[in-house]
């Protein structure tokens, strides 16, 4: 420690005395030689014993120098030199790459946030999820029974723990007594175990609050206690009303878990009766679990598919070719489309930064022909190649940083309006959200970025720019092919992401204009969830809900009011398992169906169609309408009225159908309009419903008499998701929405910046071109066809570019069709536009320049000589 | 080592020289290097190229301290001493030097 202290305080020494240590040097050396020369009488082979005495000087220098370091400090001092030279050229490329850098940087920022940082949990890369596959899509995977829980928990030898949940809403009654609708989970005991996290004040849950009655305890988030419970100090152990229960608040967890899955305010333990806790026929249960020292989720999938077959040997009933799948959490918690947005949007925003390089490196190219001579001096003067080249990269880098620099600034503005924009429903979604900021990581990214763009844009012109040096050929760089290729490269990434941004676009819109026909902008819609202990019998539910339309109906201003299971774009659905009478159904894997228990007006509240038979009426006998995709697919040759089919396993009623009514899109993911059977739910009770209130004038002024409505009738009833149709559908394709709205904006930098480079380049070549062109002319050649050599030649680059991105092209293509139903990887429109569009944009960049080449006046341009 | 390049000499052993020959005082380059070419009786030849690398490295370790004065024949000369810690460090290196040689010495003897 100490002998490194001195070295550095001695080097610092010599740094400051930089023509000391010189002198020193030299004294020394030359004391040296005279010594020795005294001795053997004569200078000359005193120093041929010495050997190289300048070899020794340098070799001593090198110990008290920093090396490189210095060389860099030159390196720098010399590009801060050019940069004043020509300030124009350095403005240029370091807002060049300040867009380029600011754009990935921002990307990068945002994703990382969502990724990264979504779920803070202590050695998540330790934890799995192990889920159940769903056959034909390995993009999604469901819940898993609580049998089969059970069953991997206890054999799974390359997990050290399994614990599962559920997420749920409940209603908590807070400290100033107002019913608070949360996002609450049911978990296993083990759950904060597994998560690593424990309450920051009382306690998670212990052995036997599982048992039914045991079981009225929670734990609340930080969040909830400040803002709900005034951050009570002694919260712990009060009773709050959750669900209509009586509940023992025994901990508050940390202000930053966020798990499972975004904001979550509440945490109850799972009570399962014994029944429920072996069943293996619903599945409920998402799940994580900490690895085995040592093992990988690849280990966890192996096992697992041993463990599959096993249990469907096992128990042949239930887990007929049912299979099980280990997720990263992360993945889990997720999807699969986010990482594909997160991609398309880095690849997006990667692709405008290389187009960024490519036009700095274009600028290079132009400026090395009027340094080529500057270059030769050094070269003569003895620095090497690589010297060379260094110096002129480090320029380069200087420009990058500045880029960065300034990117950084851009980036920070982009992401506060990023954040502004967001609304507050997906924020919610999305713990991450919160987390968006300039961290020190973006900051890396950024510095990262400046360093590859840096060298990315200088390295070929300071190679290229050294070529003739090194090959004894003192002669500026001649030929433009290099940056034609660069051209072609440019336009190349510029078709690939203007596809890309183009289908996007294209795949939202398609999207939008699937919409509801059905005047979403009239609907006010809420969601009402019925207390399971106050509402646990099939009339009292069926009754409340009359009361409700019937009062939500009778408001001045409202047409009608209608009740459902789902709405559209409501994020929830209820299927069941379909019989139809004298059928044989495929065995094994019994088909399903959604179903919506409905008010008798649900159809002509939300504007749906009658095709053919009745609507639901008031008759006690079971009746339901079904949808004509669904008409189709099972009874294809004939008329489905009047024919029987039931919903559930046997010992469920035979239901008639009355009627089939047109197919309404009800999710944005939706790939295929859905097999749905309506039944009236005085017949079907389900205690969760949305409200749909058709209005006369703007729904949102309706709002307070409906709430007040709903709590004439109960009032302790939690309104959830009070919002229009509107909104909903907005919410739903919110994050498509986002993404093409960035896809575009991205696609027309990308256009813009490609632009300018194909002009750059051309009208260089006509300006290094002018004597030859006045020569032609002068010789006779007409003017077009100078105009035509030029465009000709702008245009082949165009044309090389264009065929390069072609194929990766269709590879982005083929990733916004995973991403958007309704787009196709061979859309023609926007594959066949974009790269006419393309070629047409460069052509015009072409003649700009080829005109000017044109008209070239043959006597000035030889003059000029 | 009797041979060829007469006793040429590895970094670790010239640096421990150098410490060696400064114990007795004050001394510019080439009077240590002189110095442990004689005493070893023209055997061991220090390189130039070798000695003031070596010089400049244990100065910049702190093992030697260097100041400039005037030589016998009134030249400005770049003298060097030991420190504290190169005297530490020499008494180290003599310690080790002499379990080394003793040990070598040892085996070379009964084989």
């Amino acid at each position: 420690m100490m002998e490194q202290l001195t070295n550095l305080w001695l080097r610092l020494k010599a740094l400051a005395r930089r023509g000391q240590l010189e002198r020193d040097l030299e004294d020394e050396m030359n004391f040296h030689l005279a010594m020795r020369a005294a001795k053997l009488g004569a200078a000359l082979p005193a120093r041929r014993a010495f050997g190289n005495a300048g070899f020794v000087k340098e070799q001593c220098r090198d110990l008290w120098t920093f090396g490189w370091l210095e060389t860099l400090a030159q390196d720098v001092r010399y590009a801060l030199r050019q940069m004043r030279r020509d300030p124009g050229f350095a403005a240029v490329s370091a807002l060049t790459l300040a867009l380029g850098i600011g754009a990935t940087t921002s990307i990068f920022t945002m994703f990382d946030a969502v990724l990264r940082q979504s779920l803070p949990l202590p050695r998540e890369d330790t934890i799995a999820s192990v889920l159940q596959a769903v056959p034909g899509n390995p993009h999604i995977a469901s819940a898993i029974s609580p049998g089969d829980w059970e069953e991997i928990r206890a054999n799974a030898t390359t997990l050290d723990s399994l614990t599962g949940w559920k997420t749920v809403q409940a209603s908590i009654v807070d400290a100033g007594g107002e019913p608070v609708r949360v996002e609450a989970a049911r978990v296993l005991l083990n759950f904060f175990e597994v998560a690593g996290v424990q309450p920051s004040m009382g306690r998670g849950f212990q052995a036997g609050e599982d048992q039914p009655g045991r079981d009225r305890v929670v734990v609340i988030s930080d969040d909830l206690w400040r803002h709900h419970f005034g951050s009570d100090p002694r919260i712990v152990g009060r009773t709050a009303r959750v669900d209509g229960r009586d509940c023992t608040v025994v901990g508050v967890m940390p202000a930053r878990f966020k798990f499972p899955r975004g904001w979550r305010d509440l945490w109850q333990p799972m009570a399962l009766s014994p029944e429920e806790r072996h069943s293996r026929a619903t599945a409920v249960l998402e799940t994580a679990g900490r690895l085995k020292p040592g093992r990988t989720l690849g280990n966890l999938a192996t096992e697992l598919n041993t463990i599959g077959p096993r249990m469907e040997q096992e128990y042949p009933a239930t887990n007929q070719s049912r299979r099980f799948v280990a997720w990263s959490l992360d993945r889990a918690m997720l999807g699969d489309y986010f990482p594909v947005y997160a991609m398309m949007l880095a690849g997006a925003s990667l692709f405008v930064l290389l187009i960024c390089c490519v036009n700095v490196a274009n600028l290079q190219f132009a400026r090395a022909t009027n340094r080529w001579r500057e270059v030769a001096v050094r070269a003569a003067l003895g620095a090497g190649r690589w010297r060379i080249v260094r110096q002129l990269v480090t320029e380069n880098m200087l420009l990058a940083l500045v880029g960065a620099v300034l990117g950084l600034v851009a980036a920070r503005w982009s992401l506060a309006a990023i954040k502004w924009s967001i609304p507050l429903e997906i924020r919610r979604y999305m713990a991450g959200w919160a987390g968006i900021e300039l961290n020190r990581r973006a900051l890396a990214f950024a510095l990262g970025a400046a360093a590859a763009s840096g060298i990315l844009s200088g390295l070929a012109p300071a190679w290229r720019c050294s070529r003739n040096l090194w090959q004894n050929r003192f002669a500026p760089p001649a030929r433009h092919r290099l940056r034609s290729a660069l051209v072609a490269v440019e336009i190349a990434l510029a078709l690939v992401l203007l596809t890309g941004a183009g289908l996007t676009v294209r795949g939202f819109r398609t999207l939008v204009a699937a919409t509801p026909e059905g005047q979403p902008a009239s609907l006010l819609t809420l969601r009402l969830v019925l207390n399971e202990e106050k509402y646990h019998e099939n009339r009292p539910v069926a009754g409340f809900y009359d009361d409700v339309l019937a009062r939500i109906g009778g408001l001045p201003g409202v047409r009608s009011a209608a009740a459902v299971t789902a709405l559209p774009y409501s994020r929830h659905a209820s299927s069941e398992q379909l019989a139809i009478e004298n059928r044989q159904m495929p065995a094994g894997s019994p088909p399903t169906v959604r179903v919506q228990a409905v008010s008798l007006n649900y159809f002509q509240t939300l504007f749906i169609a009658l095709r053919s038979g009745r609507l639901l009426n008031g008759d006690l006998q079971p009746q339901a309408v079904i949808t004509e995709y669904m008409a189709r697919r099972w009874w294809p040759n004939e008329s489905p009225i009047g024919r029987r089919l039931r919903l559930g396993d046997a010992g469920h009623p035979w239901i008639t159908v009355a009627g089939v009514v047109a197919d309404i899109p009800y999710s944005a993911l939706d790939r295929s309009p859905h097999s749905m059977v309506y039944v009236p739910y005085a017949q079907f009770p389900e205690r969760e419903m949305n409200i749909a209130v058709r209005t006369a004038g703007d729904p949102m002024t309706l709002a307070p008499a409906v709430s007040a409505a709903i709590r004439s009738v109960d009032r302790e009833q939690p309104i959830d998701n009070l919002a229009t149709m509107e909104v909903l559908v907005q919410q739903e394709a919110f994050g498509w929405h986002y993404l093409a709205w960035l896809m575009g904006s991205f696609g027309v930098l990308a256009l813009a910046l490609s632009v300018i480079g194909v002009y750059g380049v051309m009208s260089y070549v006509v300006s290094q071109q002018t004597h030859e062109i006045g020569i032609r002319l002068a010789l006779g050649a007409g003017q077009t066809g100078v105009l035509r050599m030029i465009f000709g030649r702008g245009m082949r680059t165009a044309a090389v570019g264009v065929m390069v991105g072609l194929i990766p092209a269709f590879g982005v293509a083929r990733v916004v069709a995973f991403v958007f139903w309704g787009v196709s990887s061979h859309d023609s429109l926007t594959m066949a536009s974009v790269p006419l569009g393309l070629i047409a944009v460069a052509a015009l960049a072409t003649l700009i320049p080829a005109r000017r080449a044109m008209r070239t006046d043959p006597m000035a341009a030889l003059r000029e000589e | 080592m009797a041979d060829k390049k007469t006793g040429e000499l590895m970094q670790g052993t010239l640096d421990m020289l150098i410490l060696k020959t400064l114990a007795r005082g004050a001394m510019h380059g080439y009077a240590i290097m002189e110095h442990i070419q004689s005493r070893s009786e023209e055997v061991l030849r220090v390189e130039e190229g070798a000695l003031y690398p070596a010089l400049h490295r244990l100065e910049l370790r702190g093992l030697l301290a260097a100041e400039w004065g005037i030589s016998d024949n009134n030249r400005r000369a770049k003298f060097y001493r030991l420190t504290t810690a190169g005297r530490r460090q020499l008494a180290d290196e003599a310690a080790y030097w002499a379990r080394m040689a003793a040990a070598i010495g040892r085996i070379m003897e009964t084989a």
